[in-house]
């Protein structure tokens, strides 16, 4: 068994590093951030009572227990890191279980000599240590910043319990589907279940007890930095305990690649939707766009709440001055609105990134052959992936702008003005998105092998424009990127020369990219 | 370009990857209504000769022509023409059996719906199953289903049975006899020798990027050796020396040996002079003849 444990983490020496750093991370420059943006407890105090006031807030991130700076630190990472934990432990546990048992690579495990539940268990053990370690190493580092060692481990433990109650979740579900993504789906859904529960219970004093009743809730109950309550780590330890319990019996229950449910037979014919070129990109890209629009719909709904609020929210001055970097405007409102559009923005470019790695996928995995050994043109097979790769960023542009203006326009009564700025603001940003993909389509014809190179392209674009205002570089550097061309609306004048530039670059980038994919051969 | 009613005419098709010559000088004609089988060792350039025919890939060097037109600029509209079943087949995973037929037909002009749910229900497949649940054999069936389903006038089948059982190969061969009864044609790439026996009228034998041999399955068989086992009353003379005559074993009056068809006659005159008490005369089995041809053996 330690010996499959030592596989999994071996098979994932690229990705396993990636989530310790994306989550021990984010602690540690959440609370250096907070520690810089308010340095004194009258700043703190400010920001607090904004907090409190803001509708949007309590379901976000849950409730702001105090003014100190642990507690505003565990208010603003606890819950969404606690989930990020979750999704880890998740697609880890699923990869090595379920996806395993698909692909028919665990045939060679279970044939050997080793127990029928050696491979569940070996996971479950690897990927409660890596949660454990998380927690671990959270509360190694926020003590660095001095911030109190006793709250920076409840915070990392209650995170590392959320993902440990998730692993174990994930495994049951892993016991009763039979798909890979049918798995994932249900754990995931689960998740964002347990974290709408909770969201409703801090939103509503009435019914807060249903904070108790989710997962996520629980990391927020340990309250670090407000009580430190220890015991509470015990539910989602019980919980995982009885959980892995279930799933192992539920193994040894089953016959090998099949699960608890049998997959759900679908339709044996093609509907109108599924046929010729363009219904065969519809069905391979819908899921994607339409997930994404849905996501960047609820947080453009809870970003927008704020927006009303954002005067009071900004007390410090260095808050107005790094928010003002960011958003190109010295209202903070209008700043604050240029900085959502653009982290909705770089959302939005994924989409694109998306779309085209899988174009890539498919000739990669030879189903392009299929597709144009019938009588679709290349023109045609490229035209039906660009129209996901363009309108699928835009549709999640509309959404942020639609969600952000819905909820400002509620709260402050004007739908109609809320509604013009905050769409305004997301559509100043579509040349800038649009350009990206299409440099990702013309990668994609020019050296198909190296198309995932665009997502470092993209990280790099989204760091100059998130965190290079702060690093003094160059303006011409930070000029590089097209999310700081963007206008920032509704607080700058909206520049015509850049708009027009992304565009007309993005419009030649696409066709570009089709010249040079008619021309060249079909990789595998 | 030369003018021939062949369906498919290459000649001199080069193409390398990179360093690695996949086709070198390449020659290949294959006959209306005719099913030709394309035979070779893995790696001899067949999925290549494919993909260039198909418009996939484009050749280096040489002339490929389909229906005369030419494949990598006329793609749409030979296309129209031709149905095409890749060796290795990967569907979609969230799309079931069904949808894929129906959308494979759609990427090709429509299929016929009556002959579409007899061929779903004789190659018996579940078209309700998603396609990632598929084993290896019922993608094929999947993709064999919507190239039979439509009324090309060329199919070209890359490996197409590695994965079915007994019973549905006997399915496929069904289906290649009817469409070449309705006048189409096959271009067969496969390792199993003994359908290529069943279904081809020609074969081509590939090897390192050319063609080494086309013909009938008579043809080459003429051009190799006949195996003879005979028991004579006394021991032949003279039969080591002679050309044409290989692998001799001879145990006193039993005696085995390879002869060339060009040393036959003498060679059975000689054993008939020495007293033929039994004999059998065997044409070359198939596996003897690509084993040769495959090892690079001189003909």
């Amino acid at each position: 068994m330690r010996e499959l444990a030592k596989l999994a983490s071996r098979r994932d020496r690229i990705i396993l590093p990636i989530w310790v750093d994306a989550l021990v991370g984010s602690a540690f420059s959440t609370a250096y951030s907070l520690k810089g943006l308010f340095p004194d407890q009258a700043s703190r105090q400010v920001f607090v009572d904004g907090v409190k006031s803001a509708a949007g807030a309590a379901p976000l991130y849950g409730r702001i227990m105090n003014a100190s700076l642990g507690a505003i630190t565990a208010w603003r990472l606890g819950v969404l890191a606690a989930a990020v934990a979750a999704v880890m432990s998740v697609l880890l546990v699923v990869r090595h279980t379920r996806a395993e048992e698909q692909t028919g690579r665990q045939e060679l495990v279970a044939a050997a000599a080793v127990d029928r539940t050696a491979p569940l268990a070996a996971v479950l053990q690897f990927v409660v240590s890596l949660d454990l370690g998380i927690g671990v190493l959270i509360g190694a580092v926020l003590p660095i910043l001095g911030l109190p060692a006793a709250g920076a481990f409840a915070l990392g433990l209650a995170v590392a319990g959320c993902g440990i109650f998730f692993a174990a979740a994930a495994s049951v579900c892993a016991q009763v589907f039979e798909s890979s993504r049918a798995v994932n789906t249900a754990a995931l859904s689960l998740l964002g279940a347990f974290y709408l529960l909770r969201a409703v219970g801090d939103a509503y004093h009435a019914v807060s007890w249903l904070v108790w009743a989710s997962p996520v809730g629980w990391a927020e109950a340990v309250q670090p930095y407000a009580g430190d309550r220890w015991w509470v780590l015990a539910i989602p330890a019980a919980g995982a305990a009885l959980l892995a319990a279930l799933a192992l019996s539920l193994l040894s229950r089953r016959d090998f690649g099949s699960g608890v449910l049998a997959a759900r037979p679908g339709p044996a014919r093609a509907a109108a939707d599924t046929r010729g070129t363009f219904g065969l990109a519809w069905r391979i890209h819908r899921g994607a766009v339409a997930g994404w629009t849905a996501g960047v719909l609820v947080g453009a709904l809870v970003f927008g709440s704020f927006v009303k609020n954002v005067q009071v929210l900004t007390g410090g001055e260095q808050v107005r001055k790094t928010l003002s970097e960011l958003g190109g405007s010295q209202n903070p409102t209008d700043a604050y609105i240029g900085a959502i559009m653009e982290v909705f923005a770089i959302m939005a470019a994924a989409v694109a990134l998306t779309v085209i790695g899988r174009a890539r996928a498919e000739e990669a995995d030879g189903r392009i052959e299929l597709v144009l050994a019938g009588t679709p043109s290349r023109a045609r097979w490229v035209a039906s992936h660009a129209v996901f790769a363009v309108l699928g960023p835009v549709l999640v542009l509309a959404a942020a702008g639609l969600g952000a203006g819905l909820s400002d326009g509620l709260s402050t009564h004007d739908p109609a003005h809320a509604l013009g700025s905050l769409l305004g603001g997301a559509f100043a940003q579509a040349p800038a998105v649009v350009l990206i993909a299409a440099l990702a389509a013309l990668l994609f014809a020019v050296a198909p092998k190296y198309t995932g190179a665009s997502w470092g392209l993209y990280a790099l674009f989204a760091f100059l424009s998130l965190v290079g205002p702060e690093l003094k570089v160059g303006q011409y550097v930070l000029d590089a990127s097209p999310f700081s061309q963007a206008p920032k609306l509704p607080g700058a004048a909206f520049a015509v020369t850049p708009v027009a530039v992304m565009g007309a670059l993005a419009v030649a980038g696409l066709a570009a990219a089709l010249a040079v994919f008619r021309r060249r051969d079909v990789l595998a | 370009m030369p003018i021939t009613s062949d369906v498919i005419n290459t000649s001199g098709l080069r193409k390398r990857f990179g360093r690695a010559v996949a086709l070198d000088g390449l020659d290949l004609q294959v006959a209306a209504g005719e099913v030709h089988g394309l035979l070779g060792p893995n790696g001899a350039g067949k999925s290549t000769t494919i993909r260039v025919l198909l418009g996939l890939l484009r050749p280096d060097g040489g002339t490929a022509a389909l229906f005369g037109g030419d494949p990598w600029r006329d793609a749409t509209t030979l296309h129209r023409r031709l149905a095409y079943v890749p060796g290795d087949v990967n569907l979609w995973p969230n799309l079931t059996g069904g949808e894929t037929i129906d959308l494979l037909g759609s990427l090709r002009g429509g299929l016929d719906q009556g002959r579409r749910d007899a061929l779903v229900e004789r190659f018996e497949l579940d078209p309700k199953k998603r396609c990632r649940a598929y084993s290896k054999g019922n993608r094929q069936k999947v993709a064999l289903v919507a190239a039979f389903a439509g009324r090309a006038d060329l199919f070209i089948l890359d490996e197409p049975t590695s994965g079915l059982d007994p019973l549905m190969e006997a399915v496929f061969g069904d289906c290649v006899a009817e469409v070449k009864q309705r006048g189409a044609t096959v271009l067969l790439s496969s390792h199993i020798l003994a359908e290529v026996e069943r279904l081809c009228d020609r074969v081509s034998i590939v090897r390192a990027g050319r063609r080494v041999d086309t013909g009938t399955l008579e043809d080459l068989r003429h051009l190799s050796r006949t195996t003879i086992d005979a028991t004579v009353s006394r021991p032949v003379a003279g039969l080591e020396a002679m050309a044409g005559v290989y692998d001799l074993e001879a145990d006193g009056r039993s005696l085995r040996c390879q002869v060339d068809s060009g040393a036959l006659t003498k060679v059975l005159r000689l054993i008939t002079d020495a007293g033929v008490q039994t004999l059998t005369s065997r044409p070359p089995t198939l596996e003897e003849l690509f084993l040769r041809y495959y090892s690079g053996a001189q003909r």
